[in-house]
């Protein structure tokens, strides 16, 4: 719910609002009285019809002035949620792992109703009507707690943060869940815990516990690399595991390369159930096949990717003023034909050519699909305001879905315009505000370059001599080698030189910042992040071009920066060759399912642990955006059995995986109650983990949040300068037909 | 007299006008033209051993004057000397303008011409209209061609069709063909069949070059009658677009 107030701005918003207020009405009172005396005084003869016409008109320029000095501002308050009902919703928790007795016949169901009975009187005094569900893969009302205890069979997973979530809709007083604390989905905690803690309505635990042994378990569910990576460039490579610990523990993860270990890790788990990611970054090397093994525990996958010597690169390229930096953009790019450059002109630079090609554009598009046939959009010389939110969205979603995006300026006027917006959320840097000093003195002496461009009468006459100095790139102290290196050879030559840069204010934390200016306290030059699935860089130089025309024509520096600068932002092409495991839990004598992305039917083969070969039988399940053949077949004994897929260039794919009696799951575990947990977002909530009677209070009222504030200037209006101009002139003719002029 | 009655209609018409004047500019409070200007760059003249390489420069911030007024170029009003016979003063400018290469005869000169184009470079040549400094435009552009083939053997001289973009890329040009201008305003049809010449290298265009008489004609401003009237803001749309163009070009 929002509702709209009004603030002084500008020099007055510090100001007290008396203090403001009084000095306003002050000043408009001194100009009323000001506009009557004049024309008072105003010579001539003066109907009082006329004269009353006159000093209105006067009047109101004053106030519309005087409007313009307190300078409001539209402040748009955004209320808290609204205040909860008295209702009490119970939850409990009716999956597998809550049913499974231990040795003395118990139940963490049993465990927890018990506690939870003798809680209920007291939660019956404090609110007006309890809610009764169950939930286990789904959520059920139930008439009572008996009804919810025992009706119905007990679930294969446990729901948890999804029936949280979903009570919490319904914005109950409170909210009671009798679990044992083991959401079984790969849903967050971490992210339903923000969600709770903004909802503000208190949830309690009731631990539901007995004495079974814990097991654990652990599954490669899934690696990716991309299918196509260039030659001496570095991609990313990643690893899924999904493990469930009793405990907190380290996992050990490998990846071998070709046959070498080339990066480990151990991984974190939580006790319960973790979808752990392990994305390593890979050097690519020379071209040729790249076979990437991960292996965890007794488990390994393996994908393939193909290291080639170059592919085309679609670059869009969006030009917010005009400048120099194009045509030698263009021509670095243009140099090698696997750059296709598609380029828009902003509209409002007035410039029209001739497309050469029907994939020409109008404007940046302000969907992200549309971008997605370009591997990287290239950002020159932009202002805040030609960008609408919705192109800087689409801009956001699509780095965020793999693209990568180059934003060029050399210009802190132009980039100061950013500061807050969504494009500098996604960029590496934090852009100087108009505030900040080091911004300042940049200004400063933008501005005594252009007041500097007079020219004297000798200059008129014998022309002037431009004295621009060009300053190198320098590579950041103690910055770790990468192949984003590789951008600046180690000859001077080949150091990139620019005019002019805009101030930022830092990189951000895990940045990577891979040039600096030399002389000084060093400013951040080019500096890259990775953004969802893409890469976002900042070059806050001007485009380099005054370097192109300072080097011989036969180097090719210029060229060899531009071309691995965009391929080191280049999103990586496909998925290469990987098998995944459909079924969670391999088990003997029952069917195994394994799927690969390749584009033709591939060959599938188990290999049994005594080395026995199966072939396997494919089936296309493709859908329109992504090639997969399936293929199963049920484990004849336990063991470690492997699976591999061969596409038709001969290129494989493997996973290992072991075979067991019977089928593990996460419920049947037995994984102890995660009390902790529990007892965290409880807390975090305003709630508590309720192990006797007395640990349940009254839900204390919700601390009122201050509002969230959106201010607008209001004045800065373009139709409030037009009616104070009208009122002005119009009180000229009205003074000229009265004879006053 | 009343002290009101000095207030004449005149100034009372100006106050106005000057109201009226100012109303655009404060509608656009803060957002001025400005604001969207690259980085700047300068306008400069190629300094050969021709004896009129400077003619008509003084001129020269009337048209950088109306570059920043008709574009957003963030153009330097200064215009510069670029010796041919100094390699890092040429590069300072992306493009430059000259009455003539036809004029560097010495070894140096060429090679930094051949070497400032190789780069990425951007001449343009137009020859005044003057008998005086251009007595034959027949010769001179043959000075010129002569030049480019001898000095850049891999570039083409190739004429410029009226469909060709540097007629509309900014300015819609009325007649697509080069706007010429004549000395003391007397038609000359030799000079007149003469369209505009591009200087290119495999796809991309290098140069210009004309016999068109543009910096005549905005520095004939202040002689009306002699040319028609509009020809100096037609010879400056013409080099806007001629720059544009060349700024959109792959080097």
């Amino acid at each position: 719910m929002t509702h709209i107030e009004w603030q002084f701005g500008g020099w007055l918003h510090d100001w007290p609002t008396p203090a403001a207020t009084t000095l306003i009405v002050t000043l408009g009172v001194a100009g009323m009285i000001y506009v009557v005396w004049f024309y008072r005084r105003a010579p001539g003869e003066l109907t009082p019809r006329a004269r009353r016409w006159l000093v209105g008109l006067r009047a109101a320029v004053v106030l519309l002035l005087l409007l313009c000095l307190a300078n409001p501002e539209r402040v748009e308050k955004t209320e808290p949620p609204k205040k909860p009902s008295h209702t009490l919703t119970v939850l409990v928790d009716r999956s597998a792992s809550m049913s499974t007795p231990d040795h003395r016949g118990g139940t963490r169901l049993a465990a927890a109703g018990r506690r939870w009975k003798q809680a209920e009187p007291a939660a019956k005094q404090y609110f007006s009507s309890i809610n009764y569900r169950r939930f286990a893969n789904d959520m059920q009302s139930a008439s009572s707690l008996d009804d919810a205890v025992n009706t119905g069979a007990p679930g294969s997973e446990t729901h948890l943060f999804a029936a949280l979530r979903q009570t919490l809709a319904e914005n109950p007083a409170a909210v009671v869940c009798l679990t044992d604390g083991l959401d079984t989905t790969v849903d967050d905690a971490a992210k339903f815990s923000a969600e709770a803690v903004a909802r503000g309505v208190p949830i309690y635990f009731v631990p539901g516990e007995n004495h079974l042994l814990p097991g654990a378990s652990l599954e490669l569910r899934e690696v990716k690399a991309p299918a196509r990576v260039l030659r001496q460039t570095q991609f990313t490579a990643t690893a899924v595991i999904e493990t469930v610990v009793a405990q907190d523990q380290e996992q050990p993860v490998e990846l071998w390369v070709n046959g070498k270990k080339t990066a480990s890790t151990r991984l974190t788990a939580r006790a319960g159930h973790n979808t752990l990611s392990w994305p390593v970054t890979v050097d690519s090397g020379e071209p040729g096949a790249l076979t990437l093994e991960f292996r965890a525990g007794d488990q390994l996958a393996s994908c393939v990717a193909d290291v080639v010597e170059s592919k085309t690169m679609e670059v869009l390229y969006y030009q917010g003023a005009l400048q120099w930096g194009y045509r030698f953009l263009r021509g670095a790019l243009e140099s090698d034909p696997s750059f296709r450059l598609t380029a828009i002109l902003n509209p409002a630079l007035q410039v029209q050519l001739t497309a050469a090609n029907n994939a020409a554009l109008a404007d940046l598009p302000e969907d992200a699909t549309e971008l997605r046939r370009f591997q990287i959009v290239v950002l020159a010389h932009v202002f805040a305001d030609q960008l609408t939110p919705r192109q800087q969205q689409a801009l956001v979603d699509y780095v965020r879905g793999g693209g990568g995006v180059l934003f060029i300026s050399p210009d802190s006027q132009a980039t100061e315009g950013f500061s807050g917006t969504a494009l500098e959320q996604m960029l590496p840097v934090v852009f100087a505000t108009r505030n900040d000093p080091a911004n300042a003195a940049v200004q400063q002496m933008q501005f005594q370059l252009s007041v500097n461009a007079a020219q004297s009468g000798d200059e008129m006459l014998a022309g002037g001599s431009q004295a621009i100095t060009l300053k190198p790139f320098a590579r950041p102290a103690g910055a770790p080698h990468s192949p984003a290196n590789n951008l600046f050879a180690t000859n001077s030559e080949a150091l990139p030189q620019f005019a002019a840069n805009a101030k930022v204010r830092a990189a951000k934390p895990g940045a990577e910042t891979l040039a600096v200016s030399g002389e000084g306290a060093p400013d951040v030059l080019l500096a890259r992040q990775r953004f969802g699935n893409g890469f976002a860089a900042a070059l806050t130089t001007d485009l380099l071009w005054r370097w192109k025309l300072s080097l011989p024509s036969n180097s090719h520096a210029v060229e060899k920066f531009w071309q691995q600068l965009l391929l080191s932002l280049a999103p990586a092409s496909g998925e290469g060759l990987c098998v995944v495991k459909l079924t969670p839990s391999a088990a003997m004598n029952t069917p195994v399912l394994f799927s690969a992305n390749t584009e033709n039917a591939p060959v599938f083969e188990a290999v049994s642990p005594g080395g026995t070969r199966q072939r396997m039988t494919v089936s296309d399940a493709s859908t329109a955006d992504h090639p997969a053949w399936v293929a199963g077949f049920a484990p004849t004994t336990t063991g470690r059995w492997e699976v591999c897929a061969t596409d038709a260039a001969g290129r494989q794919a493997r996973v290992a995986f072991p075979v067991g009696q019977k089928p593990v799951s996460a419920e049947l575990l037995n994984l102890p109650a995660d009390v902790a947990g529990m007892k965290q977002l409880a807390e975090s909530t305003g709630g508590a983990l309720v192990q006797d009677a007395a640990d349940f209070q009254m839900p204390m009222e919700t601390k009122a949040r201050p509002p969230m504030k959106t201010p607008e200037p209001l004045w800065n209006s373009g139709g409030l300068l037009v009616v104070m101009l009208g009122l002005y002139a119009t009180e000229l003719i009205a003074r000229r037909r009265w004879k006053l002029l | 007299m009343s002290h009101h009655t000095h207030f004449s209609r005149r100034r009372f018409l100006q106050a106005m006008l000057a109201g009226a004047a100012l109303a655009p500019g404060l509608a656009v409070f803060g957002a001025g033209f400005n604001r969207l200007r690259g980085d700047r760059v300068g306008w400069a003249r190629l300094k050969t051993p021709h004896p009129w390489w400077r003619r008509h420069a003084t001129a020269d911030p009337i048209l950088t004057r109306f570059f920043r007024d008709e574009t957003t170029l963030n153009i330097d009003p200064i215009w510069y000397v670029a010796d041919a016979d100094n390699l890092s003063e040429l590069c300072r400018y992306p493009l430059l303008f000259s009455q003539g290469v036809g004029a560097i005869v010495g070894e140096t000169g060429r090679s930094n011409i051949a070497e400032y184009i190789r780069r990425g470079g951007f001449i343009l040549v137009d020859a005044c209209h003057d008998s005086g400094v251009t007595p034959d435009f027949d010769e001179f552009l043959r000075q010129q061609f002569a030049f480019y083939s001898m000095v850049l053997p891999e570039a083409k001289i190739v004429p410029l069709p009226p469909t060709h973009d540097v007629y509309r890329c900014h300015f819609e040009m009325p007649n697509p063909r080069p706007l010429h201008t004549y000395m003391a305003g007397i038609y000359d049809a030799k000079k007149e069949a003469h369209g505009l010449y591009g200087v290119m290298i495999g796809s991309r265009m290098a140069g210009i070059i004309g016999v068109c008489g543009w910096q005549c004609g905005w520095d004939h401003v202040e002689y009306p009658g002699v040319q028609p009237a509009g020809t100096d803001v037609l010879c400056m749309r013409m080099v806007v677009n001629i720059y544009i163009y060349a700024m959109m070009q792959g080097a």
